[in-house]
């Protein structure tokens, strides 16, 4: 029997702005289009699927005959936290959370523009399409792809600045999976 | 390095008021907008609905300052002791944070050093509020206090433009 070795999985992750067609922004002279940002190393995502029931117990019966009622569906949280190298990245850790637009070329050399983190949850997020959490694993054995991409909503972003190492930052982002706008429920 | 202006941005003298805050020990960056989400009961969980809090956005930095008097060290070229004592830069807190800050426009935060690829001498700005302050006096160190404050990052302008 061969015994083949799991492939190395190589886990991309990706969040922000949907690369939209036609939302390209002008800059110099120059167009951009909008694409998620490239989160090099993340270090945990969680994620918690909870929903909401109601419980009704009888008197005199036993546990085993309590009534269950679905009150709410099921909500996805999910967290997404690493660190980030100025060193790495072309757009430093400050205009990376600061920043509104910023516009640079990504690793594939197209320019691309893409908002920083602490303008996510400053849209009316309702009314958008949402955002992407995109989980890209190289690994060719569909066994071990984990997830699909997610849409999201932002709920908080937050960052420590590391004091002995400063060009290095922690950060913290949490989301929520929802629908997209104009989808229909059924 | 932190250093933070004494004056609200558009008022005279603003530009000359900045002191210096301290070394920076820790500093951190917290923004919430928490919406409310409604899972649509028997569907996934891709199709809840989100809506926004009527409360948008907010963020609030806290840092961790270590502030020495008559400390020689020249941090990249610019002088940290900026000539204002630690009881100037208390007193000078201190009255930011009396004053009703609704009525005046945003104080300014400066942060040296928060992009090690530029120049040493570069800095960023944000535009904040002073929420609370907190420091200890060491009794054995007279010349060093720990400076713990919370900002609420804001606006330029009076009102919410």
């Amino acid at each position: 029997m061969t015994d083949t070795a799991p492939p190395v999985s190589d886990f991309k992750f990706f969040f922000g702005i949907r690369g939209d067609a036609g939302n390209n922004r002008t800059y110099n002279g120059q167009s951009y289009a909008p694409r998620p940002w490239f989160l090099r190393h993340v270090t945990s995502i969680n994620m918690s699927i909870s929903g909401q029931t109601t419980l009704v117990n009888t008197a005199g019966r036993p546990a085993s005959k309590a009534q269950i009622f679905d009150t709410g569906g099921s909500i996805r949280n999910i967290t997404v936290s690493g660190f980030r190298s100025d060193f790495e990245e072309q757009v430093p850790n400050w205009d990376w959370v600061f920043n509104e637009y910023n516009y640079y070329t990504n690793d594939s050399g197209e320019r691309v523009y893409s908002i920083g983190m602490d303008f996510y949850d400053s849209r009316v997020q309702t009314t958008l399409k949402g955002y992407i959490l995109s989980i890209q694993g190289n690994a060719n054995d569909p066994r071990y792809k984990v997830e699909n991409d997610i849409n999201v909503s932002v709920n908080g972003f937050s960052f420590n600045f590391i004091p002995n190492q400063p060009q290095t930052i922690e950060y913290t982002i949490t989301l929520v999976e929802r629908r997209k706008y104009g989808s229909k429920i059924y | 390095m932190l250093y933070i202006s004494s004056i609200p941005y558009d008022a005279t003298g603003h530009d000359t008021s900045f002191f210096c805050l301290g070394s920076v020990q820790s500093f951190s960056y917290t923004n919430t907008s928490t919406g409310s989400t409604t899972g649509i009961v028997s569907r996934p969980t891709n199709e809840a609905i989100y809506m926004d809090s009527v409360q948008g956005a907010s963020g609030r930095i806290s840092v961790t300052t270590l502030r020495i008097v008559d400390d020689g060290y020249k941090n990249n070229g610019t002088t940290y002791n900026d000539g204002t004592s630690n009881a100037q830069a208390l007193d000078k807190l201190r009255r930011m944070k009396e004053l009703p800050q609704m009525q005046n426009n945003s104080y300014i935060l400066r942060v040296y050093n928060a992009v090690l690829t530029e120049s040493p001498t570069s800095y960023r700005e944000v535009n904040v509020f002073v929420e609370r302050f907190d420091y200890d006096l060491a009794m054995e160190r007279p010349w060093e206090i720990s400076l713990n404050i919370t900002f609420v990052v804001r606006n330029r302008g009076v009102g919410f433009s």
